[in-house]
């Protein structure tokens, strides 16, 4: 275990600076100037620009820039343009709001995707597995910022329910859950939207292919009851391969997240990535996109290393 | 097995017998399939739509009528008119131009890419495999929305950039599920026998491998456009894809998010343009999934 948790780490070394490097020289090849978006044309004249670039060190040779905002994302001082303060400081002050909606999102998608799932494969075809594909073919095809704008439209403007922004009341001092709740109910929905279809879908067909097993069909003959066989013998089988989707629902989230917290005005890092795009704030968008990554390939570690706790079967090695 | 092996047997003996039991051909499947019959309808409005926009559409993209600005929905303006008094139902119409070719032309990049790399990585093997696929799962650990979000930003928002974009990014999946297919074909015999014949490299890749995998490349083909659709309307509706005032389902939608309280119909009929065209992809695609492969049914 520990030979392999080595090996996969020393692994992801080349993949993270391909990442890096690859994400750097985007930015450097392309056009525009980084400079100009820091303060408005008006108060720009050429001599500062000269000064300002320099300091920030857009005039030096590309494999030296690299490897200085590197060794300064490394280092953790790698300053945001626009705020002049680190911009890992800036990503940690907005994580917070964008795992909490990843978490609920995710468990929501489970709660409703898992026993969906179930009851269309014990009956396929059947009326409710058709209205099931019918809502997994939905889901895939309905955009969430679309989907957001319909829920604003009518728990929002129409039945005064729900807030339409913020992830708690103007005046609260601090993340009182209960506080909380109103607010966070449509930004999630949205969210595990996007999480629904592929988890529906995937544990549908996983728990088909175990309900055709032998070892189920022996089950059934040694006279144990439908709930038995399904709950014990078929169920623990059949969410293994949904495990491994988990690990894999990560970007989608981070996608996600970008639209929900621009539209719900949620302060997380999906935000953040927009702002940053629209005014070329290199360092945080090349850290943005380190983290992100990171985030991935740690996610995807875990979950390998979940999998072989679920099914002793697998070694790794 | 049996059962097959007798059916094919006497299929051979009686092969000029009309009576013969005949499987379903594979356009019969497709069209028994209640969704896939009007995702393919719903597919053929929106080509129609596309191609004829100018002809059909009651007025012009950009025309502006201040005067009628944000009307609601009514006999003149189907769909009910935006701030500027431009036709909702038009400029969706005329969006239609713009999402679905992004959609089908970054489809043919991200397939072109991914099938090569897909085939190379699997048919050859070695180094060549080795790079390919690390290649591949940095471009699966990237997050690919943020990635979009940042490219955009700094190589412009115009279509054929965007399109570029969309499919350069999107081959990860279809590298690796062509990758798969072709490691179990090429044990195959008939690749076996091509070989001993002197078929070269690219012969069997392209006559013998190709073929056999074109069905999943046609499914996941179509999937994908519906995929690429739905991502493009993302970024268009966050200000970095097709940028006012050129129409796009997704920018539409953002110019109605201000107006929400007050005029409803602004964001959500494009938005339902939207819904709509990435369903009939899907539904198609889910359609010919059955039809080719009764077993991949999910």
């Amino acid at each position: 275990m520990q030979r392999y948790l080595i090996r996969r780490l020393i692994q992801m070394v080349p993949v993270f600076i391909g990442i890096t490097f690859i994400t750097f020289l985007m930015i450097s090849l392309a056009p525009g100037d980084p400079v100009m978006s820091l303060y408005p044309p008006e108060v720009l004249d050429r001599v500062d620009l000269d000064l300002l670039r320099d300091q920030l060190g857009l005039n030096d040779p590309l494999p030296v820039q690299y490897a200085q905002m590197m060794g300064r994302f490394l280092t953790g001082d790698l300053d945001s343009f626009q705020e002049r303060r680190p911009a890992m400081d800036l990503i940690f002050d907005r994580l917070f709001p964008t795992l909490m909606f990843a978490t609920l999102a995710t468990f929501l998608a489970l709660l409703i995707g898992l026993p969906v799932a179930i009851i269309s494969a014990l009956r396929p075809y059947s009326w409710f597995d058709n209205v099931s594909t019918v809502s997994v073919l939905t889901g895939l095809s309905l955009p969430q910022f679309w989907f957001a704008l319909l829920l604003i439209l009518f728990f929002s403007e129409r039945l005064r329910l729900l807030p339409s922004s913020g992830i708690r009341p103007i005046d609260a001092t601090s993340y009182n859950p209960v506080e909380m709740l109103p607010y966070l109910i449509m930004p999630t929905l949205v969210l595990s939207l996007g999480l629904l279809p592929s988890i529906m879908r995937y544990s549908r067909s996983s728990m088909i292919e175990v309900l055709s097993q032998d070892y189920v069909r022996t089950a059934h003959s040694k006279g144990l009851s439908n709930r038995r066989v399904l709950l014990q013998h078929a169920l623990r089988n059949a969410i293994l391969p949904v495990v491994t989707l988990i690990g894999a629902i990560f970007p989608l989230l981070l996608g996600g997240a970008a639209v929900v917290e621009t539209i719900f005005g949620i302060p997380g890092i999906g935000r953040l990535a927009v702002r940053s795009a629209q005014v070329r704030d290199l360092p945080v968008i090349l850290s943005l996109n380190i983290f992100a990554a990171v985030l991935i390939l740690l996610s995807n570690l875990l979950t390998d290393i979940f999998y072989t706790y679920l099914d002793p079967r697998i070694r790794l090695g | 097995m049996a059962t097959q092996t007798q059916n094919l047997s006497a299929g051979i003996v009686q092969l000029k017998n009309d009576d013969m039991p005949k499987r379903p051909t594979f356009l019969q499947r497709f069209f028994r399939n209640k969704r896939a019959v009007i995702g393919a309808l719903l597919l053929m409005i929106f080509t129609i739509i596309a191609i004829f926009a100018p002809i059909i559409a009651p007025f012009e993209a950009d025309a502006q009528n201040i005067v009628d600005r944000l009307q609601a929905p009514n006999s003149v303006y189907l769909m009910g008119t935006d701030q500027l008094g431009r036709d909702i139902f038009s400029r969706a119409m005329f969006a239609t131009r713009i999402s679905m070719p992004i959609g089908v032309f970054a489809m043919l990049v991200s397939v072109t890419v991914g099938v090569s790399v897909g085939m190379i990585s699997g048919y050859f093997g070695g180094i060549s495999d080795n790079v390919l696929m690390r290649l591949t799962d940095m471009l699966l650990s990237f997050p690919t929305f943020f990635l979009l979000l940042t490219v955009t930003t700094l190589f412009g928002r115009t279509m054929p950039v965007l399109t570029l974009l969309l499919g350069l990014t999107s081959w990860g999946v279809v590298a690796r599920v062509v990758r798969s297919q072709v490691l179990a074909l090429k044990e195959m015999d008939f690749v076996e026998a091509a070989q001993s014949l002197g078929a070269s490299h690219s012969e069997i890749l392209i006559r013998h491998i190709f073929p056999n995998i074109l069905p999943i490349i046609i499914v996941d083909a179509t999937l994908r456009v519906a995929l690429v659709i739905l991502i493009e309307g993302g970024l268009s509706f966050l200000g970095v894809g097709i940028q006012p005032p050129t129409p796009s389902w997704g920018n539409m939608v953002a110019e109605g998010n201000a107006l929400l309280r007050r005029a409803w119909w602004v964001s959500v009929f494009p938005g339902a343009f939207l819904f709509l065209c990435t369903m009939s992809f899907n539904l198609v695609g889910d359609g010919l999934r059955d039809a080719l492969d009764p077993r991949f049914k999910s």
